[in-house]
Parts: structure tokens; sequence; C-alpha cells
């Protein structure tokens, strides 16, 4: 089921929880919605669940307006943070819920609840009430509700935030391997970017209510559009450098006390395309920082502190007042104190205009726009 | 649609019951209280017909020579109820009880129960019981021994004590159980966190419990105001506004008087009225403050689910 | 269980015992008085088992209802009323709880109002309301059991109380109904469940605590009513009559009033509902729903 969104809006007295969002899900999409704490991820869910009333603007499923319609009339199955189990319902009785008021005939129902208890692992625990079971448990239980039915589409609201790293990191799987197969529309909410890369063919980023990129995941990290992207996405964060863009010798380049680089032309071009001001925000990711011998580096630093990640170490480095942190391969070849040589990858440097906070390499990001 | 009826569904039974009991009959209070329908014309007066509506009862009620005397009666009895007993002795009982030993506290709620759950007319007996002159009442006989007080009647020396007491013993026990769950129903994770960071249990009642109470003590106080203010059998049983003039007459007292008995040969049913509807303005006027000041509109949050 | 804190036993014993003293006597007066032909403070005169001849014989000849089925009469009436009471209580809590609609915040309040209405004030026109009630076909006075929900039936007693007893239990139930996860409901609405349903089959076995407690409270308040029923149930000989009009019978204006039986007779209608309260207490200690604003 196609799933679009136009100019919706949602009030809460004067808090603007979600403002003019657009958004298009195809069939079959699995979408994740990536965003901060009270960015309005979860009253974007309610609204598409027919919970929250839209203040204005429209909800489609396929070609059909639902503002209007009831959940029930909605055909939605959902997975909430809490999981909200019936607490004095056994596993049973749960899941088998949504096919009672559906006055599925009971042998049918105890087929269905079965068939979707087993597949998600927990045919076993049918006849246990919520509190006999373990958090993982309960989320199967709730995963199981919520697919019984058949629904057109499944919305997950930070399913996984309660369970602990390992248990998480398997349930990522489970759900993903689930939704490819059954190949249900999916909106997916979360806080956590790794999850969304992982899992989603599309991710929408939030913040304040409003949209602020929606792609695919690997373009979302290679040319984040907005300042707030570039800096939710990726862990660790991407670096941000207060410089001066300057065209001379037919070069660009970018300037700040400490150093100064070369951009390549053809990004150049394109900033100043963008009416790019004088005043950028460089930005760079840790990885594409690289620690160089004296001769070949673009600018020296202090080594601050040195994080061991395991396969890398991340390094904070300090300069002039500003920190910049780098991926570096393990084991870090240094020593807190040090001053080393660090050379930017020219290739993966991020502008951005820092009154508008757009990029100014996207083609049509220009300030006039 | 069908969403946005669905609410008046769930209200319509308390909608019901409201109109028949309450609004239905409080009209029709309101328009006797602007005739002079009594006994003696009864059938006769079109009470319901405007022509024989007047003012006359509510300037007699403000014009009684008695009026300031049952105004200060009624405000002084809800008062001392209220502060001494129906809120006071209640949170004594119910933070003591909770600090006690478990089945001593429940055996105490009992005793503290009882008043609430003996039938009214043997209640007041065993008030009047206690009271009684010497030989027969219960605190004369125990006192008089020890040459304390005169062995006379204590409803006729003391009636507003024991009007208070009767009442307060009663109302008390409301309280006490709202107190006492609430108190309850404070996580047990607070009190061992409160105790481990060494609270005396003062300290612990001060600034773990007394704030757990808040709603609960701010919904007494209001309910009970209004419940004092509107009752009246316990002292129509116990006194009946005696035992001089006026002495322990309150204002419900005096609406029910008026209104339903004849001691004067003559029930005045419209004079009855206005009594009455003077004092639903005041607990009307009451209520509405209560709630002002104690913020009662924070208790009511927005439903987090949209009526479609 | 020794995690509340303790006080001073002794001292805390003596500032509930000293004030309990009174009401310790005159329980104690009562008990004694029932058994006796006469007292003097707590003194009998005399003991003797007349006073509880009711029990086994009708002291107002034949043809008056034994006290027994004057107890299931009160029995039934308490039930009715409680019934009632906890469902529309609900009903009424669950909407302003969770509900929106315009008007809902007034309705609150107006709730709390209603209990500012005197009950004396409203006695009379009542009794026109119950006679209006009672003229409806079936409803007034056909309903199997309860006689209907008239005049002078157990049903409109019921009712009346029921209407009096809305302030209380709605704002007890609404606090109830504050404390259950939003979650859960909208789990429910989404998995297909009407509101009624969500509200009966997902909410209130989740709030079953707080039916219990209001279900005590009005219980006992049922149980020990006396105004209402003795306005509105003519005959205190009728079959419709509840305990507390029965032991009006022993109290009379003309002849000496049996203080003595009159003891008796309100121990034997007070007994039931101790005992009751013995095991229901826990029950009714959950009444504050407990959370931050709950319960009331
Ligand atoms: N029912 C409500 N009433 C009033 N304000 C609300 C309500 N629901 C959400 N809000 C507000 O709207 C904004 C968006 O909330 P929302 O729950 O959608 O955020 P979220 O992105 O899901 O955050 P989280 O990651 O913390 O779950 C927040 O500022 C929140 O305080
Ligand atoms: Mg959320």
């Amino acid at each position: 089921m196609k799933i679009t969104l136009e100019a919706l809006c949602k009030l809460f007295g004067k808090v603007k929880a979600v403002d003019n969002l657009n958004l298009e899900i195809r069939d079959g999409e699995f979408v994740a919605l990536l965003g901060p704490s009270g960015c309005g991820k979860t009253t974007t869910l309610l609204m598409l669940a027919g919970i929250y009333k839209p203040f204005s603007g429209s909800i489609r499923f396929g070609e059909k307006v639902v503002n209007h319609l009831i959940p029930k009339e909605r055909n939605i199955g959902m997975v909430f943070q809490s999981y909200a189990l019936y607490p004095h319902m056994s596993a049973f009785d749960n899941i088998s819920y949504p096919l009672k008021l559906k006055k599925v005939h009971k042998r049918e129902m105890k087929k269905r609840v079965q068939e979707t208890a087993d597949m998600m692992g927990i045919g076993e625990l049918l006849d246990r009430k919520p509190a006999e079971l373990s958090g993982g448990q309960q989320q199967r239980v709730a995963v199981a509700r919520a697919l019984v039915k058949e629904p057109a589409i499944l919305l997950f609201d930070e399913p996984l935030s309660n369970l602990d790293a390992k248990l998480r990191l398997r349930m990522r799987g489970e759900i993903k391997r689930l939704q490819e197969s059954l190949g249900v529309t999916s909106v997916y909410v979360t806080h956590d970017q790794v999850e969304a890369m992982t899992m989603a063919s599309r991710i929408a980023v939030m913040n304040y209510g409003v949209l602020q990129t929606y792609g695919v995941p690997n373009q979302l990290y290679d040319h984040p559009d907005t300042l707030f992207v570039a800096g939710f996405i990726g862990a660790p964060p991407m670096n941000f450098l207060e410089m001066r863009f300057e065209e001379r010798d037919n070069g660009f380049y970018l300037k700040s006390q400490a150093l100064e680089i070369r951009i390549p032309d053809e990004r150049g071009a394109l900033a100043k395309q963008n009416d790019v001001p004088q005043r950028v925000t460089m930005g760079i990711r840790p990885e594409d920082i690289s620690v160089v011998a004296e001769r070949d580096g673009d600018f020296k630093a202090e080594v601050y502190l040195i994080e061991p990640l395991g396969r890398e170490d991340l390094v904070t480095f300090r300069f002039d007042a500003e920190e910049i942190r780098a991926l570096t391969p393990a084991p870090f070849d240094g020593w807190t104190g040090e001053t080393i040589c660090l050379k930017l990858d020219k290739e993966k440097v991020h502008l951005f205009n820092p009154e508008t906070r757009f990029s100014v390499l996207k083609p049509g990001n220009g300030g006039s726009s | 649609m069908r969403g946005q009826l669905a609410p008046y569904v769930f209200l319509s039974p308390t909608l019901v019951l409201v109109v028949l009991f309450f609004f239905i009959p409080l009209v029709m209070v309101f328009i006797l209280s602007f005739t002079n329908l009594d006994m003696t014309n009864f059938g006769i007066l079109a009470w319901w017909n405007p022509v024989n509506w007047s003012l006359d009862n509510y300037v007699k009620i403000f014009t009684n020579r008695f009026f300031p005397k049952i105004l200060g009666n009624t405000i002084m009895y809800v008062v001392l109820t209220l502060t001494v007993f129906n809120v006071g002795m209640a949170l004594v009982i119910a933070l003591i009880t909770t600090h006690i030993n478990r089945r001593a506290g429940f055996a105490f709620r009992v005793l503290w129960f009882l008043p609430r759950i003996t039938p009214v007319v043997v209640y007041i007996m065993m008030w009047k019981a206690l009271a009684g002159p010497a030989p027969m009442g219960i605190i004369n006989s125990i006192l008089g021994p020890l040459g304390i007080g005169s062995g006379k009647y204590l409803l006729n020396t003391a009636p507003w004590i024991f009007i208070i007491l009767a009442n307060g013993f009663i109302g008390a026990s409301f309280g006490m159980i709202l107190f006492s769950s609430a108190i309850e129903a404070i996580p047990k994770d607070y009190l061992m966190a409160s105790k481990v960071d060494g609270a005396t249990t003062w300290q612990t009642i001060r600034y773990v419990e007394l704030p757990a109470l808040k709603w609960p003590l701010l919904f007494v106080t209001t309910y009970q105001t209004l419940s004092l203010l509107t009752s009246f059998q316990y002292i129509m049983l116990l006194t009946d506004g005696g035992p001089g003039l006026y002495q322990t007459e309150v204002w419900a007292l005096t609406a029910y008087h008026r209104a339903l008995t004849s001691y004067f040969g003559n029930t005045q049913w419209g004079y009855g009225a206005a009594w009455s509807v003077v004092l639903v303005i005041i607990g009307i006027v009451m209520a509405v403050i209560y709630m002002r000041v104690f913020k009662f509109g924070e208790l009511v949050e927005e439903p987090k689910i949209d009526q479609l | 269980m020794i995690i509340r804190p303790k006080v001073k036993p002794v001292l805390a014993y003596l500032a509930l015992i000293v004030p309990s003293t009174l009401v310790l006597l005159g329980f104690l007066w009562l008990l004694i008085t029932s058994f006796s032909t006469r007292t003097e403070g707590l003194r009998s005169l005399g003991w003797t088992l007349h006073n509880w001849r009711f029990l086994w014989e009708s002291p107002f000849g034949p043809g008056y209802p034994s006290v027994w089925r004057i107890t299931l009469n009160t029995l039934l009436m308490s039930l009715i009323m409680t019934v009632i009471v906890v469902v529309v209580s609900s009903m009424t809590g669950y909407a302003l709880a969770r509900m929106k609609f315009p008007g809902r915040k007034s309705f609150l309040s107006l709730t709390l109002i209603l209990h500012a209405f005197p009950s004396v004030t409203l006695l009379i026109p009542i009794y026109f309301v119950l006679l209006w009630i009672t003229k409806i076909p079936f409803i007034g006075r056909g309903v199997p059991l309860l006689g209907g929900f008239g005049y002078n039936t157990v049903g409109g007693v019921a009712l009346v109380m029921v209407a009096f007893q809305l302030p209380f239990g709605i704002w007890i139930m609404k606090g109830f109904f504050d404390n259950i996860s939003w979650d859960m409901e909208r789990s429910a609405l989404i998995d297909g469940a009407s509101r009624f349903k969500v509200w009966w089959q997902i909410i209130m076995p989740n709030i079953k605590p707080g039916v219990a407690a209001l279900s005590v409270f009005s219980f006992l308040t049922a149980w020990n009513a006396y105004l209402i029923p003795l306005t509105f149930m003519v005959g205190r000989s009728g079959k419709s009559a509840v305990l507390s009009l029965y032991l009006q019978n022993f109290i009379s204006e003309s002849v000496m009033t049996e203080w003595n039986a009159v003891a008796a007779v309100g121990l034997f209608q007070l007994i039931p509902v101790v005992v009751f309260f013995l095991f229901t207490q826990e029950a009714l200690l959950n009444i504050y729903g407990g959370g931050k604003k709950g319960g009331v």
C-alpha cells in the first residue's frame, strides 16, 4: 500500500509537533523516520494510525484519503516502544485480539495465531501472561499481534529501544527479514541512526517537526542536505569548522587561522553557483581525516584524547581552540600531547551555508531558493 | 461522526441521573422559592405561574432575626469539624496507622470506620448515652466518681462539642481511607531510598509522604466542606437545633425545618426552598473557589487520543 | 516487611488510643445495652436476650416481614446501588479522563459542584420525579425483584442514592483511568476495537483494584443509607423496607421506645458490614489509584 502525506500538520496547543510534512512511501517500502527526541516522529506515526487527527493536510493510503477513517478501518498493525501488551490477557489472547474483533472463526484464529507465533519464535509461550515473559519475548508478542491480522501497513515506534544491545541487533535483523519476506509497507520510527541506516530503504530525517531530508541511506551519509542531517547521521559525528571561502588563482580555497586547503574545482564551482557566502561551515567526517608525514599534511594538531574502538581508534585533536576527531587505523601511533600532522580528504569535504544551514554542494540549494 | 458521539454515549447514564435527580429538582426548588407554597394552600396555589412569584422569601431570610446566628453557626460547624476531624484527625490517623504495626493499624482503621457504617439512629443514640446525665450517661458515670463535671446532660451544657464530635468521627473516616491509601500507594523504593538516606520518620513524612498527599488533601478538603455544608441529619437527631433557641441550628437544618417539619403547624415549602437555594449558591461558590485556588484544572490532562 | 519507618510505638499508640476511647466506650455500651434490661453507664442492671427476640419472632405481630426478609432487601438494594454506581462512574470517569469532547473540563467541575446540592433541598422535588417515573410502564413498577425504579421501590431508592454517590465515584474512577498507559489503549484501537470495547475489554480489567475499592465504599454507604430510604419508601413494614427503616419501627413517638431493642437491631445491621469491612479493608485501601495525581 502506497502512503502519501501532503502538507501534514499537527499542533498541540502552540507546539507544532509536525510541520508541513510531505512524504511519499512506495508500496512495500521500508522507510525509517529518524530524528532526535521530541521531533514529531511518534506524532506522525499516530496520525498514520488514526489515533491523532491531523490539524491540516492529508494522508492517503493508495489513492484513498484516510484522514477521517478510524484506526479500525485503516488495516494497520503497530508495534509500540512500550509493547503495549494487555497485561490481563495471555500471549495467545493478546495476539488473537485483533482477530477476535474481526470475528474470525475460532479454528482459523487458532491456526493463524499459532503460525504467527511460530514465525516469531514464541509458539511455546502462548499461555503465559505478559508479566511472565522477558522483554524480548514481549517484543515478539507485540510484533506477532501487529502481524496476525495481515495488515496493509506496519508501523513501528522505536520497537527495539527497550532491549539490550545484543538482542537489539538480533531483532533488527529479524524485523528487516520479516518485512522483506512479507513485503508490507512499513514505517519505522527510531532515533538510532544505525538502526535507520541498516534497516530502511529510505530514511526521512525530521527535526522540530520539519522534514530535513528524505533519501536512501548512503546518499544521506555521503551528501547530506543540511547541517542538521550531516551532524545527526554518522557516528562518531561529522566535524564542523568555521572557514572562509576564497576564490583566487583559478582555484577555490577554504581558509581559517590554522589551516588552508584547496578544494577540487568542480566542488568550488558548485558552491559558487549556490551563492556560497564568504563565511562557510566546513564538514568533514572522522574517517576522512588521516595522519600523515609532515610534508603531506594540511595542518598540525595536538593529540588530546585517544579512544580505542577495537578495529579503529577515535582520536581527538586540538588546534587553535578547535577540536577535531579522526578515525585512525588501530593502534594509533602516537601519544597524548604529541603534535601531529593531519590531512583532509578534499573530495569528502562538505560545505554549508551557516545562515540557511543548507549544503552549498547540492544542485539547486542556492541562497535564493 | 460515530467517534464524535462516543463520549456522549459514555456520559449518558450520568446525564440522565443528573437531569432527573439534580437539575429538574433544582429548577423546581428554584421556582418554589419564589412562592409562598405551604401546607395550607397546597393544591390551590398555582406555584408554577409567574404571577404568584415574588422575592418575599429571600427578603424574609435576610431580615430574619436569627439569620446572623444561623450563618455563624454554620461557619463554625463547618470550619471546626473540617479542620479538626475531617482533615486533621484523618491525616493523623492515616499517618499513624501506616507507620505502626500493620495489624494494629488495620484494627484502628476498623474502629474509626465503625461510626460511618453504624445505623444513623443507633449512632446518635450512642452519643446521647455518652453525653447522658449521671448516673446513666457514660462519660458522667466515669468522670463523676473522679469528681469532674456536674453530672448534667452534656448535650445541654456543651451541645457544640458533641455535634462536632459526632460528625467528626464519621467525617474523619473518609479522609482516613483516602490518605491511608495514598500513603500505601507511594512506591516502596521512595521510602526505601529515604531510609537509606538516613531520614528520620518525621523527615520521611514531611518530604515523601505529605507531598504525595497533596491531591487527596485538596480533594478531601473540598469534598468534605460541601458535605458538611449540606449535612444536617446528625444535628437534627442529636439536638435538633437546640437546646436553646437556634443554639445549634445550621443552614441546612433550617431549610429542612422550614420545608419539612411542622412545628408551627405548617410546613412552608416555598420559604424552605428559598433557604435551600441560598445554600446551593453558597455551595457552588465555595466549590468554584476551591477549584480555582487549588488549581483542580491541573488534574485534567488533554486526552492523547483524538476523536476522529 | 519492615520497609516503612517505625514511629516510637508507645507514643503513636497513645495518640491514637486517646481519641479512640470515646468511640470504643460508645460501642461497648451499645453491646452491653443490647443484652441488658437497663444500663447505668457501662454497668448492666440486668442481663437479657429479650432485645434480640426479633431474630426468631416478629415483634410487631404476624403478617409483618421477618428481619431476614428485610436483610435480604437491604442486601439487594445495596448490591444494585453498588453495581450502578461503579458502572456509571466508570463510564463517566472514562470519558472525562480519556475522551475529547467540548465542555470536558466544565463537566468535571460540574460533577464536583453537584456535591454542593444539599439532599434536603432536593428531596421534595425528587419525590415528584419518582412519581413520574412510576407512571412509566414497566420501568416504573413492573421490574421483577426490584419492583421498579419509581417511588417506593428498591430500584427507585437505589437510583436516587446512586445520583448522590456519583460525584465521588466519578472523581475516584477518573483517577484510575488517568494512570492507564495511553499506548495500551491506542494499541487496542488499532487492533480494531471500538471505544466501548476498549473500555470494557482492555481498560476495566486493568483497574480492578479501583473497581473493588469503589464497590466496597458504595456498598458500605448503601447498606447504611437512612434519609433517602426513609423519604422514599413508605410503609416501613412494607416488603421493600430496608434495615434502617425496620429499626425505625422500634422508635415510636406514642409508646415508650425500646432503646435496648434499637441497640440490638442496630448491632444486627452493623455486624455484617463490620465483618465485610474486615475482609475488604485491603481492597478499600486501593481507592487512591496511585501515581502522581491518581485517585482523585
Ligand atoms: N498528546 C500530546 N499533547 C501535547 N503535546 C504533545 C503530545 N504528543 C506530543 N507532544 C509534543 O509534540 C512534540 C513531538 O512529540 P513526539 O512524541 O511526536 O516526538 P518523538 O519524535 O516521538 O520523540 P521521542 O523520540 O522522544 O519519542 C513534542 O514537543 C511533544 O512534547
Ligand atoms: Mg516517540
